[in-house]
């Protein structure tokens, strides 16, 4: 059984402007699964959605087969969730805050917060206030991992942190995953987090689902080819290519993606168009992103407020 | 035995550890009856996904490398000669063109390659016989 | 230019209209109130027209934006700290002043224009002796609630700031008091140190704001410590579930808004038990008074939803969220009744309620309000004696030209018999008091014919009490779950009106009109009641005498008490769930803007 399960999810802030178009993916046990897109894709309405926070105008979300509006209470129990956006009550002390969450989750490990706490050094007697960003949400991951929840919805956790911050988040992550099997959905900028992290990989763009594959093959079976422009060699021609997906235009050359591993994405376009001035290279997510999303502009459809 | 893994980089991660513990134990690091690291711990070293590092290992068992016995780890399978030398030697080819576009650009002559490389070599021996 | 710029985009300015109309609401009011006061006795001291002008433009320097010196956005253009200061200062000045002129303005109109508020204060008062004063008062304010940590953009709001606002406020209004008294040139002296305090705090202005205040860095201090030992101790025990939903209660209801909020809720409570009329007499405030607990219950509730989202992404249910918000505005809202009940019945002095008052050429019986009836089809029933002497009774309507109406069920006119006038207040006597007294006693004792054949009253009139000791007064009925009912009830529908606003896919700027639209409809109902009543289409005591009779009959048998109590129970239950109904649809944002400045408890924006 899927831990989340999202079916065909519509969701528009203007009538007629959707964010989300019809998003379907899930999260299996144990799996970790990174949601990209650039801003405004949905990911934020997506995961809001994932915690009843939002409802879906049509389609079905399910988390642990439960529906996360309804069941609001005992989904929220079972998931830890920690975002870019998200405040913690900035008047209260640490240890209140930890307190709240120590007495609404029944779950709760006393010795992982404590330790976690520790290893953070952040002084419980402080407001929150008074914390640096990273430091609150540090905070912030240990009330969402101190459960140790089944699920842990993480919405651009690493932004505005710096790069040891990062990573100690990503290895409390992972720590948390190892030893209680939780399921990790998260959204991400940092592509090289997302190297590391994800087993899957789902593309937002245009409110759709653009990519949903397993981060391996899609470093294996997706290549780049740059090849120069010329008057036989157009954005048309190389679009109308097998297993080509996106062209971009960038000065004298071009920028193709293949859905197939470079030696055969070489052998398409020799065979095509005979062409013998290019490269084709397998590709890191983080250019993959740039090629497939960056091109171009996706439509302002304005983010979650 | 380290490992280190490069996220973004050439390769996928999991093939990452594949090769570096095939050259590991081509490179005589590592034989047979070694452990490895479990699973989870090679997750959290690396801070990478545990199935990422499942992955790894499922695809090296398979191919007879390593070994996974229950409740006792998972060991080196494969003596140095059971690695593939021609496979060893593919992969190598792609660095070896990498090398030689790059002086091909650099407009260094094939002759200066093949000097530089054996220098390199003395170099490296030189150290390894140091350390 | 620049500083002409700094001035028009300060935050000082925004929602002035707002403000305005507030301090017109307040100014009208306290006037008002002033003039039911000293009703019979006009000699307005000079005083107080600065003091209810001072109260109209206080909420303004309380509320409004006086605080934050400049904004982000300012924060950032290549201006000097002391430009965007005097900006502001300017700006606070500017609005403050078109609070007060036109507060005054439209006082001083009011009262010169209607009749019906001759005790208003004197609108001839001395306007330059008005002007200076609240000019200084306002000066002064100004320069003492600016004097604090000239170093920061914004001053930060705690407890000790909100002290201190009050107490400057509570301090200058004295002042003021004590100013009329004097001749003009003792306004010299706060000017003079208004002026002091504003160039200190000029020259203290630091080349540039800073956002945050510069504590000492607390980091390496708390590194040293044992913080292993601090989670020990802070991770220990486990609190009981209830304990648990107090914090939620107070976090979610507490904060500084709660300092405003639960005193002002708690002073409307006591509105509500019918403070107003005993303590200036005046009894005709009622529907205002409903519609003010009304009005103090939306705005703060909707003002304290800001919180709510910091405890949306936690597993605790909407149900019980809500109650941590509603139920603490509840209990301060009946706390404040049960005080009100318990102060008028102090204040209350035991009086005649059945007496003989004069009305044009007669007299005739009066009773309170609430011991009259009601004629819904406008027609009373013809009162008459056993022996065939009656007549019709007078009809008061509801609203000018309406239909239903109150009447006093003890009618007598000029022309009636002594025996007449005897059996209506043997009458009036029982039903006011429960008790028989024979007609033939108070023909006696009370009355005696004139020379005109006219029945007036012998000696000092009807002294009842005097004469009959024990007479108690009846009791009135169930008002406590009726008034309770009426605003809970009102406000849980408006309320979830407002919760019906918080959506992902209606804007800020949509919700805010919403929220401050319902408030501003609360509070235009209260000046439309107002304006019918100085125009005469209704009568405000006629309207409180409906509700009043009306409680009055549900208090004469057991079954009506009983289902005022369980009407009462169930509108507050059903206001609850329809709210509650509207919240589980809510969609929480992450930051809930709901005002700028005093309220902006999330910080700002990213």
């Amino acid at each position: 059984m899927k831990i989340a399960q999202f079916q065909d999810i519509h969701r528009a802030y203007k009538k007629g402007v959707d964010v989300l178009a019809g998003v379907s993916f899930g999260v299996g046990p144990g799996e970790i699964v990174a949601l990209l897109g650039r801003n405004g894709a949905g990911k934020t309405t997506l995961i809001r959605i994932a915690m009843g926070m939002m409802e879906a105008q049509t389609g079905s979300v399910r988390v642990f087969g439960l529906d996360p509006r309804k069941d609001a209470v005992e989904v929220k129990r079972r998931v830890g969730y920690v975002s870019e956006d998200q405040i913690l009550p900035p008047f209260l002390k640490v240890s209140q805050v930890v307190e709240l969450h120590r007495g609404l989750f029944p779950t709760w490990d006393d010795d992982l917060a404590r330790r976690l706490g520790a290893r953070f050094a952040i002084d419980p007697e402080a407001k929150i206030k008074t914390l640096s960003k990273g430091q609150a949400r540090q905070v912030a991951l240990l009330c969402a991992v101190a459960h140790r929840p089944e699920l842990l919805i993480l919405d651009e956790p690493a932004g505005g942190l710096d790069p040891a911050a990062r990573r100690e988040f990503l290895e409390t992550s992972i720590r948390l995953l190892n030893e209680s099997g939780t399921s990790i959905l998260f959204s991400s900028h940092y592509m090289s987090d997302v190297e590391r992290m994800a087993d899957r990989v789902v593309m937002l763009e245009g409110g759709r689902v653009l990519i949903d594959s397993a981060l391996d093959d899609l470093r294996e079976s997706y290549s780049l080819a740059l090849i120069t422009a010329g008057p036989e060699v157009t954005r048309e021609r190389l679009l109308g290519l097998a297993g080509c997906l996106a062209v971009r235009q960038r000065a004298g050359s071009l920028h193709a993606i293949f859905q197939l591993d470079p030696e055969e994405a070489r052998e398409v376009l020799d065979s095509a168009l005979g062409i013998g001035d290019m490269r084709t290279t397998s590709i890191a997510l983080e250019e993959m992103f740039i090629e497939l999303l960056g091109g171009h502009g996706v439509e302002a459809t304005g983010g979650p407020p | 035995m380290q490992l280190h893994i490069v996220p973004g980089g050439e390769l996928p991660i999991y093939r990452q550890i594949m090769h570096q513990i095939t050259d590991a134990i081509a490179g005589g690091r590592l034989s047979r009856g070694d452990k490895l690291p479990s699973q989870r711990d090679l997750a959290e070293q690396l801070v990478i996904s545990p199935l990422t590092v499942k992955k790894a290992y499922d695809e090296l068992e398979r191919e007879g490398v390593i070994e996974t016995r229950r409740g006792r780890g998972t060991f080196i399978d494969a003596a140095a000669e059971a690695v593939d030398p021609a496979r060893q030697r593919r992969r190598l080819r792609g660095d070896v063109r990498r090398l030689l576009i790059q002086a091909h650009l650099a407009g260094v002559p094939l002759a200066d390659v093949r000097r530089l490389l054996s220098e390199v070599a003395k170099e490296i021996q030189a150290e390894r016989r140091g350390v | 230019m620049k500083l002409l710029a700094a001035i028009r985009r300060d935050d000082a300015l925004r929602w002035l209209p707002l403000w305005i109309s507030a301090g017109a609401g307040v100014a009208l009011l306290l006037s008002g109130l002033y003039a039911y006061r000293a009703y019979g006795d006009p000699a307005s001291g000079p005083a107080t027209l600065t003091l209810v002008l001072w109260c109209a433009v206080a909420p303004y320097l309380a509320f409004g934006q006086v605080r934050r010196r400049c904004s982000r956005f300012d924060l950032a253009l290549p201006l000097s700290s002391r430009r965007l200061w005097l900006a502001h200062i300017a700006a606070v000045l500017l609005a403050g002043a078109m609070v007060l002129a036109v507060s005054a303005a439209l006082v001083v109109s009011i009262s010169g224009l209607s009749g019906r508020f001759q005790g208003l204060p004197e609108p001839r008062l001395d306007a330059l002796h008005l002007a200076v004063h609240l000019a200084v008062g306002l000066g002064l304010a100004v320069a003492v609630l600016e004097a604090a940590r000239p170093t920061l953009a914004e001053i930060p709001i705690d407890r000790g700031r909100v002290l201190f606002t009050v107490a400057s406020l509570g301090g200058i209004l004295g002042m003021l008091w004590l100013l009329s008294a004097l001749p003009l040139f003792w306004a010299l002296g706060p000017l003079g140190l208004a002026l002091a305090l504003g160039l200190r705090t000029y020259r203290s202005l630091p080349p540039a704001f800073s956002l945050v205040p510069l504590a000492a860095d607390p980091g390496p201090a708390v590194a040293r410590r044992s913080v292993e030992r601090d989670w020990a101790a802070a991770v220990t025990g486990r609190r009981a579930a209830w304990r648990r939903n107090l914090d939620l209660v107070r976090w979610v209801a507490g904060g500084p808004i709660a300092w405003f909020a639960y005193p002002m809720i708690f002073f409307a409570g006591m509105l509500i038990a019918d403070l107003l009329r005993a303590w200036t007499g005046e009894p005709d405030m009622t529907v205002q008074n409903l519609l003010m607990a009304i009005y103090v219950l939306l705005t703060f509730s909707g003002l304290m939803t800001a919180r709510l989202p910091l405890f949306d992404p936690l597993p605790v249910s909407r149900r019980l969220l809500l109650a941590a918000l509603v139920l603490p505005n509840l209990a301060a809202l009946i706390l404040g009744y049960g005080a009100g009940r318990i102060a008028v019945a102090a204040l209350d002095e035991p009086r005649d309620l059945v007496e003989m008052a004069e009305w044009k050429e007669g007299y005739f019986v009066r009773v309170p309000a609430r011991y009259l009836e009601i004629a819904w089809d406008g027609r009373p029933p013809e009162l008459g004696a056993p022996w065939g002497e009656g007549l019709e009774p007078m009809l008061f309507p509801l609203y000018r030209g309406g239909r239903a109406g109150l009447y006093s069920p003890f009618p007598v006119s000029a022309g009636s018999s002594p025996e007449l006038w005897a059996f209506q207040i043997r009458r009036a006597v029982e039903a006011v008091y429960g008790r028989s007294i024979p007609e033939a006693e108070i023909r006696e004792r009370y009355l005696e014919v004139d020379g005109e054949g006219r029945v007036v009253p012998r000696g000092e009139g009807l002294t009842l009490l005097a004469d009959h000791p024990g007479l108690e007064p009846r009791d009135t009925g169930p008002a406590f779950p009726v008034v309770l009912l009426l605003v809970v009830s009102s406000w849980l529908l408006l309320f979830s009106i407002v919760l019906r606003s918080y959506r992902a896919d209606i804007g800020d700027r949509a919700r805010l009109g919403v929220f401050w639209g319902l408030v501003a409809l609360v509070f235009a109902i209260m000046g439309l009641h107002l304006a019918l009543a100085v125009t005469d289409v209704v009568e405000p005591w006629v309207t409180r005498g409906f509700l009043e009779i009306a409680i009055r009959h549900l208090g004469e048998s057991w079954h009506g008490t009983l289902a005022a109590w369980l009407a009462s129970a169930l509108a507050l239950l059903g206001g609850f769930l329809v709210a509650l109904a509207s919240f589980q649809r809510t969609e929480l944002p992450a930051r809930l803007v709901l005002k700028k400045g005093l309220l902006d408890l999330t910080g700002g924006s990213s």
